[in-house]
């Protein structure tokens, strides 16, 4: 410690002053200030320099402010895109405020329009939640990990997913890691097992550990054929709070038919994903869709979104459907 | 009281916007207090105020209560001043002229009656020279003195290793206590 820097003991008497040492450390400066004069003089600098930076008054705030601040970012959100699951209630409003400032109908029923196609998509939501307790596990309260173990190895204990591991060679092979009180497991299983798929469901929908939700999500990709799977990928694209895990689930979803479920879903993610190639994706799989209905969507989402690139595909989606309203009333 | 709190997120997530407006009332007072401790300033605090909410009323629908809830609005509200004042820090720079005359206009006029005590003649060339830092050093300081957040505490809200705060930090004081000089302040 002798041999330390000039620059270093000064950090240490500033991290000293904030009591962020060991206590070893603090010992050592402690008796470097017992010894060194010099030091001592640094050190009240640093102090003095410590209380004045500490003690520097805040600007205050009256509380009337506050009111003033609350009403404004209120009406604000009212123009601001809402979290997903309450769009409708935002078009309502919206439909409901251009109604009172005596908005052209045309513009209304254009809102209306697009405030039922949301609703469709909020009330199309999947809804299902993994219930691994029908696939053989008995106690519910029992943690999801132990009830994938129970009901495959019929063995009872509180077993916690430590990691898991698919196969990358074969990849019909997918192999956990389990830890409980008295041991520790190895788990190699096929994902082609219905409990296993659940138990990879569950993870997508429910792990805080983003790792886990995308290996899960890797491995649901091979049984899209299985209707809660899709249901599971649609839940990831539109809640996931990772943009990576969503665009991945929205990768996965590129080979679907294009159901007026997904479609819905597709809506929900052009109008609030916060990621710019979500919306992107969103918009691009939409564009394949010749529905006259979503001419609303477009036009909307034209007008609020920032990322010049997704209103690009906006607008070639708003030409290609328009066109086809042009052929459809010539003939 | 927390279960009622996280009723009320799970109203707002569900697009509830007077849940929303409870949320807010319910968090006003520490948010303002971080945020006018890093921007030292009431108009720009006021719109960054703004900005948090408005963002929280985007993101609240990802919040997963898996962390407290002010934990988590307590990092946007840092990133968003954060942002805000880098912002603020390149606008500056491209009217580098404007932004010296505004420094002097807000300087503290010279015709006061009674000379300005040392104390907060101090305070003042440090909040002066407090918002020249650069914005990393500047949410570091602030967090550091204003909030009394410790070194590691600073590291996990910003999601930045340890080492890279007190380089900051160390930088930050550095800097002030040498512009302090150079201005003939010695504490």
């Amino acid at each position: 410690m002798n041999k330390m820097s000039n620059q270093k003991i000064r950090e240490w008497i500033i991290l000293y002053l904030g009591d962020e040492l060991s206590d070893s450390q603090k010992q050592w400066v402690e008796q470097l200030l017992l010894e060194d004069t010099t030091w001592q003089s640094i050190y009240g600098t640093e102090k003095k320099l410590d209380a004045i930076f500490s003690g520097l008054e805040k600007p205050e705030i009256e509380l009337e402010t506050f009111d003033g601040l609350r009403q404004e970012i209120m009406g604000r959100i009212r123009y601001q895109r809402r979290p997903v699951s309450s769009a409708l209630e935002f078009l309502k409003g919206r439909w409901e405020t251009l109604k009172d400032h005596g908005v052209h109908p045309v513009l209304a029923g254009s809102l209306a329009t697009l405030a039922l196609i949301i609703g469709l998509v909020i009330s199309g939501l999947p809804q299902r939640q993994t219930d691994l307790t029908q696939q053989g596990a008995t106690d519910p309260s029992m943690p999801p990990e132990s009830r994938l173990f129970n009901s495959l190895v019929e063995k009872g204990s509180d077993y916690k997913m430590m990691g898991m591991k698919p196969d990358r060679e074969g990849g019909d092979k997918v192999s956990f890691d389990f830890k409980a009180p008295t041991e520790d497991v190895e788990m190699t299983v096929s994902p082609d097992n219905s409990v296993v798929q659940d138990y990879l469901i569950h993870l997508l929908k429910n792990s805080k550990n983003p790792n886990h939700r995308r290996k899960s999500l890797k491995i649901l990709e091979d049984y899209q054929d299985v209707d809660q799977v899709q249901e599971a990928l649609v839940t990831s694209m539109l809640t996931d709070i990772d943009a990576g895990v969503r665009l991945k689930a929205i990768t996965a979803l590129e080979d679907h038919q294009i159901t007026h479920n997904l479609q819905e879903a597709y809506i929900r993610v052009l109008m609030s994903d916060d990621n710019a190639r979500m919306r992107t994706e969103a918009a691009k799989r939409l564009g394949t869709v010749m529905d006259q209905d979503l001419l609303a969507v477009y036009e909307y989402q034209v007008q609020v979104d920032k990322n010049e690139y997704v209103t690009q595909i906006l607008r070639q989606n708003i030409a290609r459907l328009r066109s086809e309203q042009n052929e459809g009333s010539l003939q | 009281m927390k279960e009622q709190l996280n009723q009320l997120i799970e109203r707002a997530q569900k697009g509830e916007t007077r849940a929303f407006n409870e949320i807010i009332k319910h968090y006003e007072d520490r948010v303002m207090s971080v945020i006018i401790g890093i921007t030292r300033d009431r108009v720009e605090a006021q719109d960054v105020f703004q900005e948090v909410f408005i963002k929280l009323f985007d993101k609240i629908g990802h919040f997963r209560f898996e962390s407290d809830f002010f934990t988590y609005l307590y990092r946007m509200t840092v990133n968003t001043c954060f942002n805000a004042h880098r912002r603020k820090k390149r606008h500056h720079n491209v009217f580098q002229d404007t932004s010296e005359e505004f420094w002097n206009v807000t300087a503290a006029p010279e015709d006061e009656e009674a000379p300005p005590d040392r104390d907060s003649e101090i305070a003042s060339a440090i909040l002066r020279l407090y918002t020249q830092l650069p914005p990393q050093q500047q949410t570091v300081f602030a967090l550091k003195y204003y909030e009394n957040k410790k070194v590691n505490e600073i590291s996990e809200l910003l999601g930045v290793g340890e080492g890279t705060i007190k380089r900051y930090l160390f930088r930050a004081r550095e800097t002030m206590q040498k512009a302090l000089i150079q201005e003939g302040i010695t504490p």
